[in-house]
């Protein structure tokens, strides 16, 4: 969410008001798009970490964490 | 709202941690490809090492500050953080994307710790988790650089409350 401008109104979007047409609301195609690879994705993540396929179910817990980090740094001094 | 000196000063860290995470990464693939090519045992055990030690130290962080510096920016300006879909889909990116380096950061952690182990290191397992984090590096490039895309171009489209708040802030400036 970088870069962000002085907010401008989107006037020109498709979701404006028309005052002659009334209120329009479309969601656009790349939207559209995006939304369907995203769910595919977190899909498959979501699988793959469920399953323990991938991840920290092949090596640790989420508790072991920090131990592994100490285990590092006290390899290295034995070293 | 962000009055302007506060927000350019969040629009600064959030750009330099959002870099900064690209940056690091780019890093952590360089050791990998670079590991891969040598083909020295040596060198991957230092670089497993270096790997846990890049991904604690700087990528976890800077991705850890893009996701709070996005929120300030996004909360704090009229962007809002579910108005509009560039930056749903940025935050739900983000967030995926630290889901995955943390789990991914576990492994990293065990290997390295292997790899300190001086003779008894199993490197046939320390080779074959170098294909898996040159797969995690790349395709969290991408998607970081997806999110980057995201947020220069800012294409057009509100999510169904974004026009609906906007339809109100209208009503509210006709009264």
């Amino acid at each position: 969410m970088a870069n962000l401008p002085p907010y401008s109104d989107s006037t020109d979007d498709k979701t404006s008001v028309t005052p002659n047409r009334g209120p329009a609301f479309n969601t656009p195609l790349w939207v559209k798009v995006f939304g369907i690879v995203l769910i595919i994705l977190v899909v498959l993540i979501g699988i793959m970490l469920l399953t323990g396929s991938h991840g920290p179910g092949r090596h640790a817990s989420v508790s072991d964490l920090f131990v592994q980090m100490s285990l590092i740094e006290y390899r290295l001094q034995q070293l | 709202m962000m009055k302007p000196g506060l927000r350019k000063f969040a629009l600064i860290v959030h750009l330099t941690s959002s870099v900064g995470w690209i940056g690091t990464v780019i890093a952590f693939l360089a050791i990998v490809i670079a590991t891969i090519t040598s083909q020295d045992v040596e060198t991957l055990r230092a670089a497993w090492i270096a790997m846990a030690f890049v991904g604690w130290f700087a990528i976890v962080p800077l991705a850890i500050a893009s996701l709070l510096t996005g929120l300030v920016m996004s909360l704090g300006t009229k962007w809002g953080l579910f108005r509009h879909y560039w930056v749903l889909f940025s935050l739900v990116l983000t967030i995926l994307a630290i889901v995955i380096l943390l789990d991914n950061m576990q492994t990293v952690s065990v290997l390295a710790s292997i790899a300190a182990e001086n003779a008894s290191a199993d490197v046939n397992q320390l080779w074959d988790g170098l294909q898996s984090e040159l797969l995690h590096a790349g395709v969290g490039l991408m998607v970081l650089l997806t999110i980057q895309v995201l947020n220069v171009y800012k294409p057009k489209g509100m999510t169904p409350y974004g026009w609906r708040r906007q339809q109100e802030e209208r009503a509210a400036l006709q009264l």
